[in-house]
């Protein structure tokens, strides 16, 4: 299923995909319950298991997913003007509803930088994660904002964004899928010029805060798709356009640190929960390398490199997961 | 005034601590309101005083009205409240901060003692919301994450409304009170050797994980705490001190902090800023990863990293204490 968090007349509603449509879950659930079992409550006990944020709604774990599931199996072949138990709608066009990012989580785990040169760098032989501040997401549609000299050249990548079900710590990697409750796309933007290597005598470190962590710097959605559609989350192209032209394709199966390897790292840190979104890199962004002289640096290592103007539109594109796009606007004109 | 989040046995509620006692807050304005024969006193002291902070933070100056009403309701009758014995209670983070922004290398003594210089700006990172826990409740010792556990106190500054490019004479507006972090820090994660003489900060791997970041006891609002600019810090481990400086020593004062960082980022209510730590560390002391532990002459002693049963206590004046065992 493509899940997704839409609002219509000022509310927000969880829809499941179909066709052109998005089947409000909760309210095909109920009519599933009054139709098919009888149930003189099945209002109330809709409302108690399928709640209309997405976090509860992965919260609230099994019982609520499988009920989203018959609700949804239950109304998606019905003509789409099939009301609900109280004469409300369960199928809502996409073009009368405007989508939202499916999700508010409340940190996001993000893979580092991939390495210069990976063979000859022992002392790297790991991708870092970095934190980018979960007050950055934005919906699908929503401006990102060039800020001119202050963040300087801004960039961007597609990334597979893991959403997290099930609880759990210390996780293999052939245990982590069992704990993932499906996928979306996180388009990472960030600050080409701030994100560099910051020195203080002997130390260094990556200058992750101000490159990665600005308003608006983390678009995502616009569905989140369980993970039974998707066979293998590493092997998924990915796929980079501005204006509607494709600036790079790669591939997630090009990752120095693998989807499950990342994710499973990452659970040596914190419990996996619904609140983490865990976003596994992009093979052909920057890296962390050294310069002629051997200083570690963020080098930008990439054929075709393009700058990021206000006006511009940037998608993302994930196989099998769908495509986000976002304008970029310039944040001195609206603020 | 000393902001709480306790537990009353059945629900999180956010108090006020008069006279070692934790009174209920929403309870204060509600018998205020009853008081002025207000016959909707539940109703509006239930949205006027919610059970969360940042909700609280949100409702801007007339939560913050009610908050005051209440607690001096509670002050002038309290033989007619019920107050929580400080001791007893069970409290809570006095705020679940949507993201923790932490600089970093801004004592000149913790500069030293790692060797580092003084960077251009101060280091700007990120503790997620999720590693939050409150007094008396244990770090875990986990060696899986690292034998490296670290202490930090740090003065925490919790923001009152939005601001971008806020300028540094404006900044203490922008600003609801102080608490007091323990940045705890997991070294071997954090200080990764680079070459001969280098290493590598990762502020992902070495201040993120589960229970990771102590905060509290309270949070003293600005009415009550104005002025931070000389406030003693101290931390103890299992008794022994091993951190004492001052506010006064900060490189980059509160309002360049709160300045510096709403220049990425739109600060908003209930963002926490953690304004680093002095020296003192057990990394101060680690030679393996760089460290020069210089003899200090203020009776803080060098100590090695924390074993799993060590209490450790942080001090800030015109704050108080938070105290977490590690186990």
């Amino acid at each position: 299923m493509k899940y997704g968090t839409f609002k219509f007349n000022g509310k927000e509603r969880i829809g499941a995909l179909k066709d052109n449509c998005l089947v409000d879950v909760q309210r095909a659930y109920a009519l599933y319950l009054k139709e098919e079992e009888g149930d003189g409550q099945a209002d109330e006990m809709a409302r108690a298991i399928i709640s209309n944020d997405f976090l509860e709604f992965l919260e609230s774990g099994k019982e609520a997913w499988e009920a989203a599931r018959t609700g949804f199996e239950y109304v998606k072949d019905s003509p789409k003007d099939k009301l609900g138990i109280n004469e409300e709608f369960i199928f809502y066009n996409l073009e009368d509803v405007k989508i939202l990012k499916p999700y508010q989580p409340k940190t996001i785990m993000c893979a580092g930088p991939e390495l210069e040169d990976p063979e000859n760098n022992d002392m790297h032989d790991y991708i870092e994660f970095y934190l980018k501040s979960s007050h950055t997401i934005i919906d699908p549609g929503e401006e990102i904002y060039y800020e001119g000299d202050h963040t300087g050249r801004i960039d961007f990548e597609p990334e597979l964004a893991l959403v997290i079900g099930e609880k759990g710590r210390f996780l293999e990697e052939d245990e982590i899928l069992d704990h993932v409750f499906g996928y979306t796309i996180l388009t990472d933007v960030y600050s080409l010029d701030k994100l560099q290597v910051g020195w203080e005598g002997t130390m260094f470190h990556v200058r992750y805060g101000e490159g990665e962590s600005f308003d608006n710097s983390a678009p995502i959605g616009p569905w989140v798709v369980t993970k039974d559609e998707i066979e293998n989350p590493e092997n998924l192209k990915l796929k980079k356009y501005i204006n509607d032209e494709l600036v790079v394709e790669s591939n997630t199966s090009d990752l120095l640190r693998s989807v499950k390897e990342f994710a499973s790292y990452c659970s040596t840190f914190f419990t996996m929960k619904p609140e983490i979104l865990i976003s596994t890199g992009n093979p052909d962004g920057v890296v962390f390398g050294t310069d002629d002289e051997g200083i570690p640096v963020i080098k930008d290592m990439r054929a075709n490199k393009v700058q990021l103007k206000p006006g511009d539109k940037v998608r993302c594109e994930i196989e099998n997961i769908g495509k986000i796009e976002n304008p970029v606007i310039d944040y001195r004109e609206v603020k | 005034m000393r902001l709480v989040s306790f537990n009353d046995g059945k629900k999180s509620r956010l108090g006020t601590v008069i006279d070692e006692k934790v009174y209920d807050l929403r309870k204060g304005y509600c018998e205020f309101l009853k008081n002025k024969g207000n016959n909707l006193a539940e109703k509006i002291a239930k949205v006027r005083i919610p059970a969360d902070t940042v909700k609280l933070i949100k409702g801007g100056d007339k939560a913050y009205q009610a908050l005051k009403e209440g607690s001096d309701f509670i002050e002038k009758n309290q033989s007619n409240f019920n107050g929580h014995d400080l001791e007893k209670v069970e409290l809570e983070a006095p705020i679940m901060p949507k993201i923790i922004i932490c600089g970093g290398a801004n004592f000149d003594d913790h500069l030293e003692e790692t060797k580092r210089s003084k960077p251009t700006e101060v280091e700007f990172f990120l503790k997620a919301p999720n590693c939050v826990i409150g007094p008396k409740k244990a770090v875990e010792y986990e060696s899986r994450v690292t034998e490296k556990y670290d202490y930090e106190v740090e003065l925490g500054i919790v923001i009152k409304k939005e601001g971008r490019f806020i300028p540094e004479e404006e900044a203490f507006d922008y600003i609801f009170g102080y608490t007091i972090v323990n940045d705890i820090s997991a070294r071997s994660r954090q200080v990764i050797p680079w070459g001969e003489s280098n290493f590598q900060l990762r502020f992902g791997e070495g201040k993120n994980y589960d229970t990771g970041c102590p905060l509290g006891p309270w949070i003293v609002t600005t009415d009550e705490l104005n002025d931070v600019s000389s406030l003693d810090l101290k931390t103890w481990v299992s008794g022994e001190l091993r951190q004492n400086n001052n506010t006064k020593n900060l490189i980059w004062k509160v309002p360049q902090l709160v300045s510096y960082y709403s220049q990425f980022m739109t600060l908003q209510p209930g963002f926490v800023i953690a304004s680093g730590t002095p020296g003192g560390p057990a990394l101060g002391s680690d030679t393996e990863l760089g460290a020069d532990p210089y003899e200090r002459d203020d009776g803080v002693k060098r100590g090695a990293y924390m074993k799993s049963g060590d209490q450790m206590k942080l001090h800030i004046d015109g704050i108080g204490e938070l105290e977490n065992p590690i186990e």
